[in-house]
């Protein structure tokens, strides 16, 4: 069970009630092979969390076409599962609630079977403890944890992930970092990972290729393939290679970030 | 003296609180004590009394029943058509935007003002009191409810779509929970707008209720029954509006706080 | 972002003539559907009117329409108007000015708070407007015993408001005054004042059409003139069409302020956006 994601010139534009319109991405071409790490690094608004949303099925795009194995993607199926942005845990609903949200239609599942994997995906992201906690009880990091704990428990091929670490503080996001790796393990599993992250040394540590987006709208100026085995330890952020990695793309990027702070 | 102070402090809340109390029915016994006369004004302790006498001489119960029935269906059948129409607006885009200018007008509209017809197409009888009660109670609860599943974001929408969670299935466990805050609110408000329906359909031609007996009351200038009577209906609604706020407690936990209406 | 709807490019740049309607509908569909939605229900309440055949029993809205050209000439219809409108105006008035100085008393009073909050509540939950024979035993049959009525039952939800409101605010920003070094004046004028607001407003609206409503209760218990005496005078008569006109009237009222008030509320607070 490996999959393999052809994204092929596309296009969005939103149209506001005004009648104005936004182009968000503009023609961006992908070809995403099972068991790699990807990462989307680029200026804020540049489209990410947009192509993103297009790759899942929650957006269809203007024009061109994201063909999952050969089909077209038309609406979200269960074996994507999307990492937000914003945490959105059901407020109603205590932490293993909230993580077992993605599974509960699962027939071919017991109710205790569905309760293990919940176990296991708390005690990984650490909310040990926590399990009857109500959102409005917990910080914005362990909201977070709780929102990647939600996607993972699915256990999906190909698993999408928007700044999933942004509100985490400092060391748990380096932890975090490396137990990613393991959690997922996409090069035994043949998954394929979208990690959509704002830091550069976060995009090389973990991926196997790099897409630089540009200023809106968003296209792919270049792909960066990072050639250190994985899984990999946090030392490996002091190598020299990876320092260079890192610079360039900085390089790339501070054009464009300026570009969007200008608008 | 310092332990006094401290004793205070730590149950300030409730000393006060009673205190307030005390306040209000030392002036409104004052009041009494100044007007001195039971064609105007009565006591607090003289409505306790004669709601006492209603009761130990039975001569209540039967106005209690008439009325007791007739909030309850009126009421029950408000909450249960409120949330369904409340919900249907809140999820349909086209019934809502056909439906929306009525939806303002009703919430404008004095609903009691439509008693008079309803006595016209369905008689005196219990029917027509029932009915009254229903229009009355059923806008704030289909407002609210609708409100409440517009408030709940989008975003949750998109949550539950990401995860094919069907359809049916948003319903109940995205859509009722999100709006239950409203919805609760929206149910208070039409336990206090129903009362007044009991009143209002008891006016036009009853032989029992509570309302019946406050319009006798005020027809044979006795003041201590219209003043029972009227601390009946309040002290009903207060205590439904508790009840319906220890079920909310119960069944929402994860809201710290009440809302404000 | 709920708001915002997307468009796929393609659709709005079809030039068919399906297309065009669809975009007619698409960008006007509110008030499109609007007005379907009038014209249903006034085809709808003559439809009914039809079939009843029975002017004592129903009327529709061209009967209504004829019986008010009927009553625009009698002295006595406006002066009914008059009559509830004064009502209202006095009554509406006092409960705002009552209710945003007791609801500010008993937000910046914690004694205050804790003496009379669990009374205010309660009587939040009351249906208050069943005290109006009480009134009219009190104050007589005249305004003042409506007056009496319609400010008791619309004051409550304005108190609360205000209470709520400024409480909120005093929450949030009490901390960022102080970091800033604001004096009281300058909390008051540009934290608290305008930051009640929305609440102060939503509680106005919530006690304006407490008010309408009060009107019909209040004259119904006995009154010398007014819509609600109009209407129970209607309705002992048998007049459907002077019912339907009065209620109309209402409700006329009712829509009139509530949109006035929404008025105020956009113009007070641009950054919100409004419902109902
Ligand atoms: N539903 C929508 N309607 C209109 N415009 C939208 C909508 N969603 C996104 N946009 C616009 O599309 C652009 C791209 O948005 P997107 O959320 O994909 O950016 P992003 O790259 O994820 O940014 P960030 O890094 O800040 O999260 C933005 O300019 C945004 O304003
Ligand atoms: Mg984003």
């Amino acid at each position: 069970m490996s999959s393999s994601i052809q994204v092929e010139q596309v296009h969005k534009t939103f149209m506001k009630p005004t009648g104005e319109t936004v182009h968000a991405v503009g023609g961006i071409d992908m070809d995403l092979r099972p068991g790699t790490f990807y990462s989307f690094v680029g200026p804020s608004g540049c489209g990410k969390t947009t192509m993103l949303h297009m790759i899942h099925g929650l957006l269809p795009p203007t024009r061109g076409r994201i063909l999952l194995d050969g089909d077209e993607v038309v609406g979200p199926t269960p074996n994507k599962a999307v990492v937000f942005q914003q945490a959105l845990l059901l407020p109603w609903r205590n932490v293993t609630d909230n993580i077992q949200f993605g599974i509960e239609n699962d027939r071919g599942m017991s109710a205790t079977e569905r309760r293990e994997i919940c176990d296991k995906y708390t005690q990984i992201v650490g909310l040990r403890g926590f399990e009857s906690h109500y959102p409005h009880e917990l910080s914005g990091g362990m909201q977070q944890r709780v929102n990647l704990a939600r996607a993972l428990a699915v256990n999906p091929e190909i698993l999408l992930m928007d700044e999933p670490f942004a509100s985490l503080d400092a060391q748990t996001r380096l932890l975090m970092q490396e137990e990613l790796q393991r959690m997922v393990d996409w090069k035994n599993s043949g998954k394929i990972v979208i990690f959509v992250t704002h830091d550069i040394e976060e995009a090389v540590f973990l991926s196997d290729v790099v897409f630089c987006f540009s200023f809106r709208p968003g296209t792919i100026m270049k792909e960066i393939k990072v050639p250190f085995p994985t899984p990999r330890t946090l030392r490996v952020k002091e190598e020299p290679e990876f320092l260079q990695i890192k610079h360039d793309i900085w390089e790339l990027l501070a054009d464009e970030a300026r570009k969007a702070m200008e608008e | 003296m310092g332990a006094l102070s401290n004793f205070y402090q730590e149950q300030r809340r409730w000393l006060n609180a009673i205190f307030g109390i005390g306040v209000v029915a030392a002036f409104w016994s004052f009041a009494d004590w100044q007007v001195n006369s039971e064609l105007f004004f009565v006591g607090p302790w003289r409505v306790v009394t004669y709601t006492y006498g209603l009761f130990a001489s039975g001569e209540i119960l039967d106005d209690l029943y008439i009325s007791g029935i007739e909030f309850f269906w009126g009421f029950g059948v408000a909450a249960f058509a409120g949330i369904a129409f409340g919900m249907i607006f809140g999820i349909s885009r086209v019934f809502r935007e056909f439906f929306d200018p009525w939806l303002s007008a009703v919430y404008a509209t004095p609903s009691v003002a439509l008693a008079p017809l309803i006595i016209i197409w369905f008689g005196v009888d219990l029917t027509a009191k029932i009915v009254i009660v229903l229009i009355t109670a059923v806008v704030p609860i289909v407002l609210n409810t609708y409100t409440g599943v517009l408030s709940v974001g989008k975003e949750f929408q998109t949550l539950a779509n990401s995860f094919c969670i069907p359809q049916r299935q948003v319903l109940y466990k995205i859509l009722i929970p999100g709006s239950l805050p409203y919805i609760v609110t929206g149910l208070r408000l039409g336990i206090s707008r129903g009362i007044v329906g009991v009143v209002v359909g008891e006016y036009f031609g009853a032989y029992a209720g509570l309302g019946y007996q406050l319009f006798k009351g005020l027809d044979t200038f006795n003041m201590p029954l219209m003043m029972s009577c009227a601390a009946m209906l309040a002290g009903t609604g207060v205590v439904l509006n508790q009840v319906i706020l220890v079920i909310e407690r119960r069944m929402a936990p994860w809201r710290d706080s009440t809302l404000q209406e | 972002m709920s708001k915002i709807q997307e468009i796929p490019l393609e659709e709005s740049q079809d030039s068919s003539f399906v297309a065009s309607v669809k975009g007619v509908y698409n960008r006007h569909r509110i008030g499109i559907n609007f007005f379907f939605s009038v014209i249903l229900a006034l085809l709808t309440w003559e439809f009914i009117d039809y079939i009843f055949d029975d002017p004592d029993f129903f009327t529709g809205p061209v009967a209504v329409a004829v019986e008010f050209t009927v009553l625009v000439y009698e002295p006595r219809f406006w002066e009914n108007i008059n009559y509830s409108g004064t009502e209202l105006i006095y009554g509406f008035g006092l409960a705002m000015i009552l209710g945003v100085v007791i609801g500010a008393a008993v937000a910046f009073s914690r004694t205050l708070d804790e003496m009379f909050s669990p009374i205010l509540v309660g009587l939040y939950a009351t249906p208050r407007s069943v005290a109006a024979p009480l009134f009219i035993i009190w104050l007589g049959l005249g305004i003042a015993s409506k007056v009496g009525v319609i400010t008791l039952a619309s004051v409550f939800p304005v108190i609360i408001n205000t209470q709520a409101g400024i409480k909120n605010v005093q929450g949030e920003f009490r901390m960022l005054g102080r970091a800033f070094n604001v004096s009281f004046w300058a909390m008051l004028t540009k934290i608290i004042i305008p930051g009640s607001l929305p609440f102060l407003i939503a509680g106005l609206r919530l006690g304006y059409s407490r008010s309408v409503v009060t009107i019909m209760v209040a004259e119904l218990f006995g009154a010398e003139a007014g819509i609600g005496y109009m209407i129970d005078h209607a309705t002992q008569t048998f007049h459907v069409a002077e019912m339907m006109v009065g209620i109309s009237l209402l409700t006329i009222m009712g829509i009139a302020g509530n949109e006035i008030l929404k008025g105020v509320e956009r113009w007070a607070t641009p950054y919100r956006k409004t419902l109902v």
